[in-house]
């Protein structure tokens, strides 16, 4: 799997194209109306509420965002795409707006991912895309061919539970438990790449993800638990 | 990250909390800079031992969630996680605008677009259904987000591209949005069918004179504060999906009570309620906004399955969620407070203001819960209470954690303070010569328990209080821009107490394994934990012989909300009183066993169970027995006679209202915070709580809704606010963006502490917990301000804006 060594994840400076989901609907619903696109593939934003503010703005010191031929592509139909989900390498058929969330609860059946805002604020729904934690509500399935995915359902290793799902239920390190899924996978990406972070570096990598119950003391103490398991 | 790599200079590991919080919020960088500038922190409160060992086995200690595998691999199902075969999608059409007639509403496109397969109106909705008297479709609107039509597809894109081609004509009617224009009799009226914006008769509580109070008072202090529309932001939105099989509808909703949704759906829907199936296996937060209440959405997936006869799920989307659900609600109060120069309260009075919103099916609870610590906290001869709730257009008004009570304490303890300072007395000092420690003073009826005074002292003891707060002279004295000051409050809270409805079973088959069956939601407490350890405390099992069952009306009874901080103590005592139950038959099969196994009578008082054996006491040679060997043996004594009986154990938990006794939980915070007078940032840099919870069940999951709790209340008091532009009356918050919540990187450390006042009432003395947790942080912030800068912040949250306004007006 070569190819997936050369896609660029979201965090690296060198990455070629950065597309968010919001631009790439703009495109995509402004290709219903000029088209009239048939309705076995109907396309829209997900959010009609924030139709106003949709514009594509340049990021600084970045590439332009995708090119038109992509997205016209994309909304000539549904696509089939290979991509590899906790192991097992398997083709799905998507929709062109379908999110890689969407496509892993609806459509895989793995509902361990839980959506709580569908905009990347509250990163419920972060899985590891390559490796990198990602907001699964914010990414393209489509665009996701190829990668290799992981989820909250992927972390145990037959039937023993990772370190962070032992912590996290030792330390109780939730209430609800709505945003747990996403808090480890998040703080998975942590302890890959880190072996014994510090109080701060846990608050700054955990910093985007939201849990109302706000269990962040334990969720600090479930991710010393682990790192130290880990370690 | 990055930063973290940039900067060597600093050690993180060698600073104080304090310092790490700071850093965790502006970044090493700036904390040299700061360090120079602040004054030298104090030692942080250690966080307590655990409790004392106790005559328990189970109850006490840390005990896991028993639901904790499901969550951490990611196997509980939520309500969103329901996905049925042939499933119909749901979106709704809601209004742009605060207050409008619709004219015209065309959905003939809409209807035609393939994969469409229901499009409604207010025009499709049977006469007189309404979601608790608000409409499930609107044809007059009266607020921003109020549904008029609503489209069932194959798929959410498709019944969003049916939506934008549903034609709607609206006539803007004038609109209010502030409770004191709406209160005015020239305000324009939120709804047409509404005589007076009034939303019922005021709340009014009156006891002695208070006129007489005030002129016989040496210090009278007087203000106004308000507080802000907080939206839940449960983190799974409010979902339902519903399937109809003949006559015969199920549910699956996300909710904190099951029972009263299938209530509802049975009253709306002409069915017996042995028709209607509501199930909630996980709940994803809920504090109030999921509490049985009766919502457009959870009616309209029923009409529309059962009009397409498909299953229909409706996931709201987070701004849906911000539009159609319940908020806690704007609150404007004064209070009056006379005091005799030694500190006695002669007078109190007090008005508060509440902001029903569009359609309040209990305004007049909601303003009368604002007024409860006034009406019960303190010891006042003279008290005169009066609360109004008017209706506007804006969200709807609701229970949230702690309902009225984190507005009514952040009025009273924020002045109560003021007037410590009026009479040169410690607040400390000023609380514990006034609380009222006895009873209810208007049903005589003395307090179940009271840790109140208890919970001040060793708070105090524990912050250092005297040491840290060092008198009224030291308010604004810290150097440097950024200013550190102490604070504190107290609060008597009516939730956490007993009250109906309160049922439970504890079966015990012949397998000796023990099934608790009661219908409350599990939503964090961590509540099914709770009660298994109640259950194997009473039976005397081991705890992982203990199950206990998800909330699904089909098999449970109705057990009540869990809201109110009433799960553990209610609940609670309806699953101990069946546990009790279970455990005296449990002992008759137990007894009849031993009698024929010894050959000799045996009797049930004679034995001891614990940890899941059965001993008889005082005889150390006889084997103890399981309770698997006890039931399916199969006999029960009669007439000293062993005799057949059936081998299984059904214990019957019951519960009678409350009449002996007024209960109230207690609680006492301490918190400091810093001050940056040149950003207005308020940053908590050590909080105290501590909580009076009669007794302790599970020491972690108690510590883990203090702490949370705490949190939340840091987000009400600084930052979370729902907004309206009042030009429009369109909400400018409905996202999480927008909505500020309180994170990780800005969670302070938290102590909790608790005082075991052993309950009269409650399961082996246990009251609950969850809702004051939130109610605290607020005043305690606000009094801590102005002891670090010497103002006074009335208002809620206590966003930078409003800090450095209040600055530049003292001219600090």
């Amino acid at each position: 799997m070569a190819d997936e060594e050369k896609v660029p994840s979201e965090e690296s400076e060198q990455a070629p194209m950065k597309i968010s989901r919001r631009d790439f609907l703009v495109g995509a619903g402004a290709g219903v109306v000029v088209t009239g696109v048939a309705a076995a593939v109907v396309i829209s934003t997900r959010q009609p509420e924030t139709v106003e503010v949709i514009k594509e703005v340049p990021v600084p010191g970045e590439p332009a965002p995708a090119p038109a031929p992509e997205v016209s592509r994309l909304v000539e139909g549904t696509t089939v795409i290979t991509l590899k989900v906790n192991g097992v390498t398997q083709q799905v058929v998507v929709e062109p707006q379908t999110t890689l969330a969407e496509l892993l609860r609806r459509d895989l059946g793995l509902t361990g991912t839980h959506i709580g805002c569908n905009g990347s604020y509250c990163s419920n729904c972060t899985v590891l895309v390559n490796g990198v934690a990602q907001n699964s509500c914010s990414l393209l399935a489509v665009r996701e061919a190829g990668k290799e995915i992981v989820t909250i359902e992927g972390l145990a290793v037959e039937g023993a539970l990772h370190p962070l799902q032992q912590a996290f239920w030792d330390e109780m390190a939730y209430q609800c438990g709505f945003c747990t899924s996403g808090q480890i996978m998040r703080a998975a990406e942590l302890l890959n790449n880190v072996k014994n972070p510090s109080e701060a570096q846990i608050r700054r990598h955990m910093a985007g993800n939201m849990c109302k119950c706000s269990a962040y003391p334990n969720i600090i103490r479930a991710i010393q638990q682990a790192a130290k398991q880990m370690a | 990250m990055s930063t973290q790599s940039r900067v060597t200079a600093i050690d993180y590991e060698k600073l104080t909390a304090a310092e790490k919080q700071f850093v965790d919020l502006y970044g090493l960088e700036d904390l040299d800079r700061a360090l120079k500038t602040r004054p030298p922190a104090a030692a942080p409160v250690q966080r307590p031992a655990q409790a004392e060992p106790s005559a328990f086995s189970i109850i006490g200690k840390e005990q896991r969630d028993i639901e904790g595998y499901k969550i951490v691999t990611g196997q509980a199902r939520y309500t969103v996680d329901v996905y049925l075969p042939n499933m119909l999608y749901v979106k709704v059409l809601r209004s742009p605008l605060p207050h409008a007639r619709v004219k015209s509403i065309d959905t003939s496109k809409a209807a035609q677009l393939p994969g469409v397969q229901a499009v409604f109106t207010y025009q499709d909705i049977p006469e007189k259904m309404t979601a608790g008297g608000r409409p499930i479709l609107a044809s007059e609107v009266a607020l921003v987000g109020d549904g008029v039509a609503v489209v069932a597809a194959a798929s959410e894109t498709v019944a969003e591209d049916a939506l934008r081609l549903i034609e709607v004509e609206y006539e803007a009617l004038p609109f209010v949005l502030d409770p004191r224009e709406a209160e005015k009799p020239s305000s324009p009226l939120a709804r047409s069918d509404l005589q007076s914006n009034l939303a019922g008769n005021p709340y009014k509580v009156e006891r002695g004179d208070a006129a007489a109070g005030f002129a016989e008072a040496d210090v009278t202090v007087e203000h106004t504060t308000d507080t802000q529309d907080q939206e839940h932001v449960a983190m799974e939105p409010h979902a339902a999906v519903a399937q109809w099989e003949g006559d015969r509808l199920t549910m699956w909703v996300s909710s904190q009570y099951t029972h009263a949704t299938a209530n509802l759906l049975a009253a709306s829907f002409g069915l017996p309620k042995s028709h209607v199936r509501v199930i909630a296996d996980f709940t994803g937060g809920g504090w109030g906004d999921k509490a049985g209440v009766a919502y457009p959405y959870i009616l309209l997936v029923s009409l529309l399955a059962k009009k397409t006869g498909r299953p229909v799920r409706y996931e709201l989307s987070r701004t849906d969620v911000f539009l159609e659900t319940s908020h806690h609600y704007p609150v404007i109060q004064s209070v009056k407070l006379g005091f005799k120069q030694d500190g006695s309260l002669t007078a109190l009075q007090s008005r508060s203001l509440v902001n029903a919103g569009a359609y309040s099916p209990f305004a007049a609870f909601l303003a009368a819960d604002t007024l409860s610590a006034a009406r019960l906290q303190y010891n006042c001869p003279n008290v005169a209470l009066e609360g109004v709730g008017v209706i506007t257009n804006s969200a709807v008004a609701g229970a949230r954690r702690c309902v009225g009570e984190p507005s009514g304490v952040f009025a009273l303890e924020t002045l109560m303070d003021e007037a410590a300072e009026k009479l040169g007395m410690d607040p400390v000092e000023l609380r514990l010569m006034n609380i009222n420690e006895e009873g209810d003073p208007e049903s005589g009826l003395p307090w179940s328990s009271n840790g109140l005074r208890e919970a001040i002292v060793k708070g105090a003891e524990a912050f250092r209080w005297k040491d840290r707060w060092k008198g009224w002279d030291a308010v604004g004295t810290s150097e440097g821009p950024i200013k550190r000051g102490v604070g504190f409050m107290a609060m008597a809270c009516n939730k956490g107490s007993k009250g109906p409805p309160m049922t439970a079973v504890v079966q015990i088959p012949p397998d000796g394994s023990v099934l608790v069956v009661q219908g409350g939601a599990h939503i964090g407490g961590p509540q099914r934990t709770t009660f298994a350890m109640i259950a194997a405390e009473a039976l005397g099992a081991a705890l992982d012989q203990v199950y206990v069952t998800t909330p699904d009306t089909e098999f449970t009874s109705d057990t009540g909300v869990v809201a109110g901080s009433r799960a553990t103590k209610s609940i609670g005592l309806a699953v101990q009183t069946a546990a009790e139950d279970a455990r005296r038959q449990l002992l008759d099969f137990a007894a009849a066993k031993f009698t024929k196994d010894l050959g000799k009578q045996i009797k049930a008082e004679q034995l001891d169970v614990k940890d899941g054996l059965i001993s008889i006491k005082d005889d150390a040679t006889t084997k103890p027995i399981t309770f698997r060997e006890a039931v399916a043996s199969g006999f029960v004594i009669v007439d000293a006679q062993p005799i057949p009986a059936a081998a299984t154990v059904i214990g019957r938990g019951v519960v009678p209202p409350e009449t002996r006794y007024a209960q109230q939980t207690y609680a006492a915070a301490f918190y400091e915070v810093e001050v940056n007078t040149q950003t207005g940032v308020v940053q908590v840099v050590d909080a105290l709580q501590v909580h009076d919870v009669g007794r302790v069940i599970n020491l972690l999951g108690l510590r883990n809704q203090v702490e949370g709790g705490a949190v939340q209340g840091i987000g009400f008091a600084l930052t979370e606010e729902f907004k309206y532009d009042p030009a429009t009356g369109i909400p400018v918050t409905a996202n999480l963006d927008d909505y500020k919540m309180q994170m990780i990187n800005h969670t302070p450390p938290i102590t909790a502490m608790f005082i075991e006042s052993d309950d009269a009432v409650g399961p082996f003395g246990a009251k609950g917990v969850g809702e004051p947790a939130l109610a605290l942080a607020s005043p305690a912030i606000s009094n801590a301000i102005y002891h670090a800068v010497g103002i006074r912040m009335k208002s809620l949250p206590m966003i930078p804006k409003k800090v450095l306004d209040a600055l530049k007006s003292t001219g600090v």
